[in-house]
């Protein structure tokens, strides 16, 4: 698991990659809370996620609800990776409200 | 399902090892009921018989032993004391299972009757002592039904007959799921390919930031709707793992097909209902379908006539013969391997040399792989090298069923049984070492009331005992029973003609007397032993094996049978001499030292020579084999020890230490005496291995007959 | 990459059927013949843990808390080997941290279809 801030058109992407499971997922909370502490609207590119589980789906929703609480918002970059795709729509995530314009085929 | 008749050859060969094991358990149980690790080795080796049994094709052993384990586990647990029937019966049982081990797989059931029967023996110790249908054990719906997919199936199972169900399917996940390697991701993932899946994910969705989230956790529900061609069991099979730890609910809601716009406005009427139960939830759903059902009348419903689940047949494939395989000790294989690796190097190193033509460097690879030869040689052979207690312990069973059948009470002790011997010498001396054993029991050992009347206690002893001495692996079989009756043995020696009336033998050979063929001294014969055939068999057997058999006897005390057996059959350690221009070779097992002598006049095939202060036998080569070639005046003498006797042998020339691959002698040369074999020089040559044990008895029997220089012997035949 | 699955059983002959049937299944395997055996060849990946119950020196569910107790392998599936007569063991299999079992006798195929069930 990694995550990179990349600076897309002058504004700041983060970029996630490799195994999104729970061995990494106390890592990748502490990476999102930086991340969200710097960020009112945070951009994430998850085309590089290789494996995808629960852990993964529950912090994309986490800092959603964070961003929110503090009047921003998750945005996405780059298309969804399939691994990550095929987690969020088994598990229902893709159709939670606030994740579905994330996870949608638009953009 | 060719490829796992490996495992088939290799799980015989592990069922016969845990038998050995189970059944050295029980006897060891029999004299010390209380060991509970013993106890637990045998339900192990039970258990692990059984499992295998199945899964390897072993019908009628996986049925057989279900109940024989059920019992042990009973005694294991306390419920049952371990008793001397139970221990027979179990005993029975072993052999049984040995029986079904060897039977053809496809005539298994041939011996089901035998099974039944023993079976019978063993419901007694079942719970309630009433006996349990045998073979069908108690699944009580808990074990998984994993069937592959059937390949007319679209979805991940057979498919049922008829339209398809709509379910709903609840999980609600233990939040520490993830601690045993589950996640609900993959359940989903799995469940989503058994038909049209619509999911809702509610409940709980803790903030990034809150003090309480713990992403190492699973928070909130799953509830799905999935309209699917499969068995419930089908879906209730994707969870069986966390069935109990995590709320799963299965319900069929509809049979038939509504469409996906339908499926997702049900799922919406749970929303927000995350906290109500299962049987809420559910009248809530029911009530929207069936409002739903009445607005979508006009829906016909799309038959979907599919197939009948395949009949998974599990065709068995036929068991190949079991292969000859040997257990190797891991760390012997590695270190094998690593000095192939080495000579890989000296390979190349010495390809090198040779283009360099640089004869030192050459010198140097040929000592480096000279000392890696030795060691590759030592580990090859190792490979080979079994404890010969793997015999021993079935020695334990054979005395007590044979003590028991002759009336006689026996303690079996066996002594040295981690001793390792060539695979193919322990395969092979088993045999002679049974008859010997059955010997003693039969003929040593008297009756409990016979041994008071003479004042030794009732129980008789027989030990056994293996140990390395020098280049050869000694067992000795001892009892402390009568002893061996040196005049019955001379009287019948006469009587066969085998000793001349007038001589005075001495007492080894009139007891080796014992060893010729129809020999016995056995007033009746029993069914155990006493026939004379045999001894000679043994000594026959044991001499192949390059060993040798001596007796000894107290009278009154005891027997003692001395098998003396070489460590391996493939290679020996030996010293090159020379005769005139044959070239021989001298075991260094049996090789004591060199002396020398002057020869004067007319040499005699066996002399004396001075040695220690004491006169030795020597024997001339030259003239034993006649070989060609003048006799010269001043000889070498290798002096070497077999059956504790010294004999020299007097040759032209040593040449020095040489490792012999033994080429055995073909059948038309094996009447040929005092050569065991041959072997291939370095050269392309050839030696002859010379028989020490055998030219030491040559020279023990000519000693006093002094046999001059008469015809000398070439070809003698036995 | 391809994943290594590590099989633990005293008996040679099962160990040699669920090795085989995971190599031909492209899978690296690690073979162990005991729990003690098992901990210590627990080094670098390893994506599964087949594990038989009853083993000399340490059993399965010893063998099941000492994988748990290590970060690396807290989440890994670990699926221990029973038989039906050990519904007990399975409760105490799965509060140790087991992941699932495999019901003996299985065929390789039963068994391919637990290791896709439970490996990522």
């Amino acid at each position: 698991m990694e995550l990179t801030r990349l600076e897309q058109g002058g504004k700041p992407v983060y970029a996630l990659a490799g195994k999104c499971t729970v061995e990494h997922a106390a890592a990748l909370r502490q990476a999102l809370l930086e991340a969200v502490s710097v960020n009112t609207v945070l951009t994430l590119d998850v085309s590089g996620v290789e494996e995808a589980d629960i852990t993964f789906l529950q912090l994309l929703l986490a800092t959603v609800l964070t961003l929110e609480q503090n009047g921003g918002s998750l945005r996405r970059h780059g298309s969804v990776s399939p691994a990550a795709l095929a987690a969020a729509r088994v598990a229902g995530f893709s159709h939670t409200p606030k994740l579905a314009n994330f996870f949608s085929d638009e953009d | 399902m060719s490829d796992v008749d490996p495992s088939i050859a290799l799980y015989i060969e592990e069922t016969r090892e845990l038998l050995g094991e189970l059944e050295q358990g029980l006897l060891e149980l029999e004299t010390n009921p209380n060991d509970t690790a013993r106890v637990d080795a045998c339900f192990r080796a039970m258990h692990t018989i059984k499992g295998g049994g199945a899964m390897f094709g072993f019908e009628e052993i996986s049925r057989f032993t279900h109940d024989v384990e059920t019992v042990l586990d009973r005694v294991r647990t306390g419920d049952l004391p371990v008793s001397r029937e139970l221990l027979s019966l179990t005993l029975a049982a072993k052999d049984h299972i040995l029986t079904l081990l060897e039977a053809p797989r496809d005539h298994q059931n041939a011996h089901r009757d035998a099974s039944d029967r023993l079976l019978a023996s063993f419901a007694a110790y079942l719970p309630g002592g009433a006996a349990t249908a045998p073979g069908h054990a108690d699944d009580s719906g808990e074990s998984p039904i994993l069937r592959p997919a059937s390949e007319e199936s679209e979805y991940a199972c057979p498919a049922l007959p008829g339209p398809p169900s709509i379910y709903w399917v609840r999980l609600r996940p233990n939040p520490d799921m993830l601690l045993t390697g589950n996640d609900p991701v993959r359940l989903l993932a799995e469940l989503d390919t058994m038909g049209d899946m619509h999911v809702l994910r509610h409940g709980p969705k803790p903030a990034l930031d809150n003090d309480d989230f713990d992403p190492e956790r699973v928070y909130g529900l799953f509830d799905i709707l999935i309209a699917t061609p499969c068995a419930v069991d089908n879906l209730r099979d994707v969870f069986i793992f966390v069935e109990g730890d995590s709320e799963v609910g299965i319900h069929r809601l509809h049979t038939g097909i509504l469409r996906a716009a339908d499926l997702d406005e049900l799922l919406a009427e749970l929303k927000g209902h995350h906290d109500e139960d299962l049987e809420l939830a559910g009248n809530r759903l029911e009530a929207a379908l069936a409002a739903k059902l009445a607005a979508i009348e006009a829906a016909k419903q799309k038959s979907q006539t599919q197939k009948g689940a395949e009949q998974r047949a599990a065709p068995q494939a036929k068991a190949p013969a079991a292969a000859a395989t040997l257990r190797v000790d891991a760390a012997r294989l590695d270190s094998l391997v690593s000095m192939v690796g080495e000579l890989v190097i000296l390979q190349s190193r010495l390809r090198q040399a040779a283009k360099a033509r640089d004869l030192d460097a050459v010198t140097e690879v040929d000592e480096d792989l000279e000392r890696l030869t030795d060691n590759l040689r030592d580990v090859a052979l190792g490979l080979r090298m079994l404890p010969i207690g793997s015999v021993f312990s079935q020695f334990t069973r054979l005395t007590r069923d044979l003590a028991a059948s002759l009336g006689k009470d026996v303690e079996f002790v066996a002594h040295g049984g981690e001793t390792e011997l060539d695979k193919t010498v322990i395969d092979r001396i088993k045999d002679p070492l049974v008859h010997l054993l059955r010997n003693s029991l039969d003929h040593g050992l008297e009756r409990p009331e016979e041994r008071q009347a003479v004042g030794k206690p009732p129980q008789g002893r027989v030990t056994l005992s293996a140990n390395h001495s020098g280049g050869n692996v000694v067992i000795v079989i001892a009892d402390d029973g009568r002893g061996i009756d040196v005049a019955a043995v001379r009287r019948k020696a006469v009587e066969r003609g085998l000793v001349a009336p007038e001589a005075e033998p001495s007492e080894k050979e009139l007891l080796d007397c014992i060893f010729a063929p129809g020999f016995s001294t056995a007033a009746k014969v029993s069914d155990v032993s006493g026939r004379g055939v045999g001894m000679d068999v043994v000594k026959k057997n044991i001499e192949a094996l390059r060993g040798t058999v001596e007796l000894s006897s107290v009278l009154g005390q005891g027997a003692t049978v001395t098998i003396r057996l070489p460590l391996t059959l493939a290679i020996i350690d030996g010293f090159n001499v020379m005769v005139g221009g044959d070239s021989f070779i001298v075991p260094l097992a049996n090789l004591r030292g060199f002396q020398e002598r002057f020869v004067e006049g007319q040499v005699r095939t066996v002399d004396t020579i001075e040695r220690m202060g004491s006169m030795a036998p020597v024997v001339s080569l030259r003239r034993l084999f006649d070989v060609p070639g003048d006799q010269p005046g001043y000889e070498r003498v290798v002096i070497t020890e077999a059956e504790g006797e010294t004999v020299g042998f007097c040759v032209d020339k040593v040449i020095g230490r040489q490792q012999a691959v033994i080429k055995s002698l073909d059948d038309c040369y094996r009447h040929l005496k005092w050569i065991s074999g041959t072997t291939i020089n370095g050269d392309g040559s050839i030696s002859l291995i010379l028989d020490v044990p055998q030219l030491v008895r040559f020279v023990r029997g000519r000693e006093d007959s002094r046999l001059h220089a008469g015809e000398p012997f070439r070809t003698l035949p036995q | 990459m391809a994943k290594r699955i590590m099989t633990v059983d005293d008996s040679a002959s099962v160990r040699q059927m669920v090795a085989m049937t995971l190599k031909k299944e492209g899978y690296d395997v690690i073979e162990a013949s005991d729990g003690k055996d098992a901990l210590s060849k627990m080094s670098g990946t390893i994506d599964m843990v087949i594990t038989d119950l009853n083993m000399p020196n340490l059993d399965g569910i010893g063998l099941i808390k000492g994988i748990r107790a290590q970060a690396a392998y807290k989440f890994i599936p670990v699926v221990m080997l029973t038989t039906e007569s050990q519904a007990g063991k399975k409760a105490e299999g799965k509060s140790a941290g087991a992941t699932g079992w495999i019901v003996k006798p299985f065929t390789p195929d039963q068994l391919l279809a637990v290791v896709k069930k439970v490996l990522r």
